[in-house]
């Protein structure tokens, strides 16, 4: 009689390890990728100043938030489809993919696109665990706040904090390269957003000048890449960033310098910074950095 | 009796600082409530030894972009145990000072910095306590509009 009560509890456990197993065969294991410590002493860069060219890399919150503000309407068609992750089986790819789907769910969240965020979160999960990173990402809590929309600030800075969190600990663990791939994952994201959304004047303007400033980040994006050059996969993404620069040479930004005024207001402190930028950016010049863009990320997300 | 005393002394200097460092790691938490309606962007931990005799002030910068039509509010929280109060200067691409969180001449320390931004750039966050003391903080960056 007691053996037969056992019965159903041995086939649970075994049900549940057949499962397990099952989940994990689906996600195969990548060797590609483990370590910096193959760079050359002459290339590698300081952890620090790998930390510091990271933070470099503007928040995907702020271009989804400007686009938000800006009355563009939400095109889910943009976002890369969930179904790509199985596509994903090298951690080079998984890095960046991890980037890309970063940004994507900061961008439907921002739009209040919450139950559907629902896919994306188990794609970050998945592929944080595939890095072995998954410990940043409070999968439960977020799953839990995603339910609601009064809950996006919450998710946002639980997402934001694991991320940063997540490179820092990279970079630690000597895993800088992955660190650079998820950061530039997020960055060619948004700006494959930001180019490729149906904006309208007034505020095509703005974007457009958000867009063109990218020129600086770009610029970052290179000399962190370069670092790594000797792997062919990242030489290949230097090559793509050449061709943007290209057509990112082409934009001017200039700047006015003034002293700042300081004027305080209910104990805070509001700085008047009277110094200013200008881009110069035709829709002429959008469009062709759109289409690089495109290339690009369409062969990351392949 | 001694050793005895010696090591309970060994041990609660060990879980003290344990303490201490917990409760700065954790520091976050307690700041993100000062975010208000404002949009968090960025946090960096910040804990920094006390400034030995003839040494540089310590202090640890940051980089991040900022983008112009963008209004920034930018604060720190101190961790109560340790006795440093943090102070954030900010710096744009040309290495000018633009801001600090310490007005000098009133020796005043203020609560946060609202910073609308009309030139884009990177711009480095340097955190660093007053008179060099032991300090931990968190610095937080988020955007209001």
């Amino acid at each position: 009689m007691y053996k037969l009560k056992l019965i159903p509890v041995v086939l649970s456990v075994f049900v549940v390890l057949f499962a397990t197993s099952c989940k994990q065969a689906q996600r195969e294991e990548a060797t590609d990728l483990l370590s910096d410590a193959e760079i050359a002493a002459a290339v590698r860069l300081d952890d620090e100043v790998i930390r510091e060219m990271i933070s470099s890399v503007p928040n995907p919150v702020e271009m989804s938030s400007l686009l938000q503000r800006s009355g563009v309407v939400y095109s889910q068609e943009l976002l890369n489809p969930v179904n790509n992750i199985n596509n994903y089986n090298t951690n080079f790819k998984r890095a960046l993919n991890l980037g890309v789907y970063g940004t994507n769910l900061v961008y439907m969240n921002i739009y209040d696109r919450t139950i559907a965020t629902l896919r994306y979160l188990s794609n970050v999960r998945d592929l944080a665990a595939d890095l072995r990173v998954e410990q940043f990402f409070d999968y439960q809590t977020l799953n839990r706040l995603s339910e609601s929309a009064r809950n996006i600030d919450s998710v946002l800075f639980i997402t934001n904090t694991g991320f940063d969190d997540m490179s820092r600990y990279l970079i630690e663990q000597g895993r800088g390269n992955l660190a650079v791939l998820i950061s530039y994952g997020t960055w060619i994201e948004s700006l494959y957003i930001a180019t490729h959304v149906r904006t309208v004047p007034p505020n095509r303007d703005l974007i457009n000048t958000r867009i063109g400033e990218q020129k600086k980040v770009l610029d970052n994006i290179i000399l962190l890449m370069n670092t790594y050059r000797h792997d062919p996969n990242f030489a290949e993404l230097i090559e793509d960033l050449m061709r943007l620069k290209r057509e990112f040479d082409n934009v001017t930004i200039t700047y006015v310098y003034r002293e700042p005024t300081i004027q305080e207001i209910d104990g805070m402190v509001v700085l008047v910074d009277n110094s200013r930028s200008e881009v110069n950016i035709t829709d002429e010049l959008i469009e062709n950095i759109a289409k690089v863009v495109a290339e690009i990320r369409n062969k990351i997300i392949s | 009796m001694k050793k005895y005393a010696i090591l309970l002394s060994f041990l609660s200097l060990i879980f003290l600082s344990q303490k201490t460092f917990s409760q700065c790691g954790s520091l976050l938490d307690v700041c993100h409530g000062k975010l208000d309606d404002a949009r968090f962007l960025k946090s960096w931990p910040i804990q920094l030894p006390q400034q030995s005799r003839g040494e540089p002030l310590p202090q640890v910068s940051f980089k991040m972009p900022l983008s112009s039509g963008t209004t920034y509010k930018i604060f720190a929280c101190n961790a109560e145990e340790l006795p440093g109060k943090v102070i954030i200067s900010i710096r744009n691409h040309n290495d000018d000072l633009v801001i600090t969180s310490y007005l000098v001449e009133q020796q005043r320390h203020l609560p946060m910095i609202m910073f609308p931004v009309a030139m884009s750039g990177i711009y480095t966050f340097s955190f660093y306590f007053e008179n060099g003391k032991e300090g931990c903080a968190v610095g937080v960056v988020s955007s209001v509009n």
